[in-house]
């Protein structure tokens, strides 16, 4: 025979599993207090419109007994039946089945339980507004039982709740831990909310400037501006005004005074329905806005249940793009109005802007000639670039960046940078948004062809040696070749292309790998070497040079031209292979002997 | 170690994953062993298969690796050995997505794993989950399965792969088994976002593209793409993962946004040694040029790279041609697989990949 059995829950445990997991702290007490008595207030509201309604949150401390906090409200209040069904019953909130009244804060019917987080037994004396109600008293205890009883007063609508604080638990009840929490959460709330302890009372309540109308913008930019040093303590450079239609979203974004040099997500402080949600929400705003520090109020936002953000939907998806488009118009209106001010924050925040420029065309033609880009001539804005260079050339390697901006810039060539987020990219887009705009993308080999070539005459002097240097450099998997460059101090240039570079870092393992692993490197090296380039640039202008073309002997020559190899490599910070430490061992000691022996003859 | 070895670090530390932080570890290992500094040179190194792993340049993870295990079986005493043990998965991982490197290699690299493992007194459970791993990469299930038990049965220990990135290596087995309602159960935690790790649920939402199309559950599909793809378009790592949403895009004819995927993706393509996530690209670009051209325009301006022999300076593109080009190219890449796999599990993809783009029925 079989019979259904429920389960047995132990309340005891739930509150320990919430306050360890969904709750932040003890302190969310005050909030879910705050955010019952708000939502009571909300729902007699609708229908009894015109009702103001208010809360006093009151710290009662009597000899030597624990101190209570009795919270007011003269909401809608609860039936006899509804205490049952709501106050009872873990899960089960008034507000679920009337979602569409979404002005409600609270949604999960367990708020009051938290208060089991610093009491043993919470006490509700409610009396619903129906007419003919009668005053209820409800005990609940953290053992899970609750006794019920009709008072027989007959006192207003509205509900009281009377937490006594637990051993170990009286810090949270102390005057200035309660008052101080719920302005962190409440202060925003548009219902009064009054705070009452030792003969002495104040009102938590300030309004967010966003929900003020101003006479002017530049007052509007300075009570912004003040609002913001006061919350995030900081100075900001600029206050822009945020709202979307969509989610409900009312707020200011504050323009980091410290460079966004790194994508980091910010956070920002979120109202939900004017209650706190989370200081720490990242996916309010697009990718690229993190030059931006926000505080905002929703009203029509899903936030998840670590409040740590909003739900990924629809809703969000178009609420993050009208405040990407409020930013986009602040700097539009900047551009115009404020260059100053504009060059001021993309010398601090160039990366983010960069970010919104790759993704929004119309941005990217107002804003690309003021972005400032590396080059090998120091850094420039592509505007400085474009009224110097009519072909905007760029390397997208650093380490081929870092192998001939010197040489490129004694030549006065121009190169950019781009290595870095977003340049590749916007300078690829130069092409697209500009007709006729011409960019080329320069491999570093290529780089040094465009150095000055030798007349016919120098090549003939100078063939020899061109030639023995291809032969020696062949085992390094280097060819030779020679130009006319500056600085004239500079016998050779070393350039290697990615791939060859790779191949280096790839010979380097092999020469300490095992067997098994050598020969796995030795497969996922066969397609960079079909690409691999790597080529050691003789300097014509180098007298040092010139001379070893005068050089008959050939064995000095093999030498001088391996040390010139090894040199570039090491003035490149290039890590010798085995072979190459060879050559610069056995070239030293050659060079030593060759000097011995000549100090010998002499 | 060197202040400019330890300055580049430093400046690498505070960058996300990308080109950029891998070329300046790079360079910071250059600094290291120019001035034969080995410690340095292992410590960087290992910082360098953690960017390059999560950057797409498996090759320099590889590369990195490989030298810090042949300094660590040098001096063991000197290294640390969990950090290197650790990674070893990363690099197991994706090793069959080269197709160069011969089914015996990666037997053997999976058999030096188990090796090192077992000497250390460690679970096997992240062996055998590498051993599924790579049997599934390369079209082998019934191995894969085999070694799927073996990997739920072996217990848990701090070397296993957080229960995150093991859930959705289970949702891929089952995706390409086309096991889909298998493989969108196993996946609810990932979406409802009880589980998440550093490229889950991205991954995930990627991989559960073609259950969703092969059940006709465009909504969905939609709803993911929506979700996740945002999340990708930065880090060229995601290119097999931007590929399923190409695929989705065709799929649901959204050619308006599917030609820009495809435009800012194919720039990865061009010079990725990750020859999987090239050809999975390749074989969804293909499908977006085959139903362009069943549309009515015949040419089409198009911003594809220079280094793609089929790039067009005035970028006027017939795409009846190029879904020529990039079904050859995928095609070639296929062969290289099939080869080495022994099967034609690349070939059959090729095919699926084209079936799924176009609305049955």
């Amino acid at each position: 025979m079989s019979s259904d059995h429920h389960f047995q829950v132990d309340l005891r445990g739930v509150i320990d599993l919430l306050s360890d997991h969904l709750y932040s702290g003890p302190q969310v007490y005050i909030r879910e207090l705050l955010q019952n008595a708000v939502d009571a207030i909300f729902a007699r509201q609708h229908s009894e419109p015109g009702h103001q309604g208010g809360i006093k949150l009151e710290i009662v401390r009597s000899g030597n007994n624990p101190p209570t906090l009795a919270v007011h409200d003269d909401g809608i209040g609860l039936t006899e039946s509804e205490v049952h069904q709501f106050l009872a019953t873990i899960g089960q909130s008034s507000k679920r089945e009337s979602l569409a009244r979404d002005d409600f804060i609270g949604q999960f019917g367990i708020g009051l339980l938290s208060g089991f987080v610093v009491c043993e037994e919470i006490v509700v004396i409610t009396r619903s507004i129906q007419a003919d109600a009668k005053t209820i008293e409800w005990k609940g205890r953290s053992d899970g039982t609750y006794s019920l009883r009709q008072l027989d007063l007959d006192s207003e609508p509205g509900t009281q709740v009377y937490l006594r604080a637990k051993p170990g638990c009286h810090e949270f009840f102390e005057t200035h831990f309660v008052r101080d929490t719920a302005r962190y959460y409440g202060s925003h709330l548009p219902v009064s909310i009054q705070v009452w302890a030792d003969d002495d009372h104040t009102l938590i309540n300030e309004t967010p400037p966003w929900r003020y109308e101003f006479t002017s913008t530049q007052i509007q930019n300075e009570r912004f501006l003040a609002y913001g040093t006061a919350i995030f303590e900081s100075d900001f450079l600029d206050a822009i005004p945020l709202s979307s239609e969509v989610g409900g979203v009312e707020g200011v974004a504050y323009i980091l005074p410290n460079s966004s040099a790194v994508a980091t997500k910010r956070t920002h402080r979120v109202y939900l329905k004017n209650m706190l949600l989370s200081e720490s929400v990242d996916n309010l705003l697009p990718d690229w806005a993190f030059f931006v520090k926000c505080v905002v109020n929703a009203t029509d936002l899903r936030p998840t249940a670590s409040r740590e953000g909003f739900y990924e939907d629809e809703n969000l998806a178009a609420a993050r793009d009208e405040l990407g488009g409020c930013l986009r118009r602040y700097l539009f209106q900047l551009a115009q109005q404020d260059r100053q001010r504009l060059d001021r924050i993309i010398q601090l925040h160039q990366l983010p802007i960069k970010g919104l420029a790759t993704e929004d065309d119309e941005f990217y033609k107002m804003f690309i000639d003021w972005l400032p880009f590396e080059t090998s001539l120091g850094e420039m804005t592509l505007g400085e670039y474009r009224e110097r260079h009519s072909v905007v050339r760029y390397v997208p390697s650093r380490d081929q960046f870092r192998q001939i901006s010197g040489v490129a810039a004694a030549q006065q060539m121009c190169v950019i940078n781009t290595c870095y987020t977003y340049d590749t990219e916007l300078i690829e887009k130069l092409e697209h948004v500009f007709s006729g705009q011409r960019v080329e993308c320069v491999d570093i080999s290529e780089l040094a062809q465009d150095f000055e070539d030798l007349t016919l005459d120098e090549r003939e002097e100078i063939f020899e040696l061109v030639k023995l240097a291809d032969l020696v450099l062949q085992p390094f998997k280097c060819s030779a070749d020679i130009k006319k460059f500056q600085p004239d101090t500079l016998p050779t240039l070393f350039t290697a292309n990615d791939a060859a570079t790779f191949l280096r870092s790839v010979d380097q393992a092999k020469e300490v790998a095992d067997d098994l692993w050598s020969g796995v490197l030795e497969r996922i090296a066969t397609d960079p070497a079909a690409s691999a380039n790597a080529q050691l640039c003789l300097n014509y202008e180098n007298k040092l040079v010139r001379k070893m073309a005068m050089l008959a002997d050939r064995e000095l020559l093999r030498r001088a031209l391996e040390m010139l190899y090894v040199q570039a490599l090491l003035l490149g910070h290039y890590p010798l292979k085995e072979p190459e430490m060879a050559l610069l061992n056995d070239g030293l000691l050659g060079l030593i002997e060759y000097s011995v022996a000549r100090g010998d003859d002499s | 170690m060197s202040d400019r070895a330890y300055d580049l670090m430093r400046q690498a530390e505070r960058l996300s994953h990308g080109v950029e932080q891998v070329a300046i570890l790079e360079e910071a290992v250059r600094e290291a062993d120019s001035a034969g500094d080995i410690h340095a040179g292992y410590w960087i190194r290992m910082e360098l298969v953690d960017a390059a792993t999560h950057s797409g340049f498996q090759e320099k993870a590889l590369v990195a690796f490989s030298w810090c295990l042949a300094r660590f079986d040098d001096e063991p005493e000197e290294f640390d050995e969990h950090d290197l043990l650790w990674k070893y998965k990363w690099i197991l991982d994706h090793l069959p997505a080269f197709p160069q490197v011969s089914r015996e290699q990666i037997a053997g690299m999976q058999d030096d794993m188990e090796r090192r493992y077992e000497e250390r007194s460690y679970s096997l459970r992240p062996v055998h989950y590498m051993r599924l791993s790579n049997a599934m990469r390369m079209g082998k299930f019934d191995e894969a399965m085999a070694h799927r038990e073996k990997f739920k049965e072996a217990r848990r220990d701090w070397m296993a792969d957080c229960a995150a990135c093991e859930r959705d290596k289970e949702v891929e087995l089952m995706a390409r088994r086309k096991q889909d309602s298998k493989s969108l159960t196993l996946a609810k935690p990932i979406l409802a976002g009880k589980l998440s790790c550093l490229e889950v649920p991205e991954l995930t939402y990627g991989m559960l593209m073609r259950p969703l199309l092969r059940r006709g559950e465009l909504q969905t599909a939609e709803e993911f793409h929506e979700k996740s793809y945002r999340r990708i378009t930065r880090n060229r790592d995601y290119l097999g993962c931007a590929a399923e949403h190409l695929l989705y895009l065709v799929r649901a004819e959204r050619f308006q946004k599917a030609v820009p995927v495809m435009q800012r993706h194919l720039r990865w393509s061009v010079d990725t040694a990750n020859l999987d996530a090239k050809f999975c690209f390749f074989a969804s670009v293909m499908t977006l040029n085959e139903a362009l051209s069943r549309r009515k325009s015949k040419t089409r301006k198009l911003k594809l790279p220079k280094q793609l022999s089929c790039y067009r300076e005035d970028g006027t593109y017939v795409p009846a041609e190029l879904a020529i080009w990039f079904q050859n190219e995928a095609e070639k890449l296929a062969a290289q697989f099939n080869e080495r796999n022994g099967n034609d599990y690349y070939t059959r993809q090729v095919e699926e990949t084209r079936e799924l783009a176009v609305a049955s029925g």
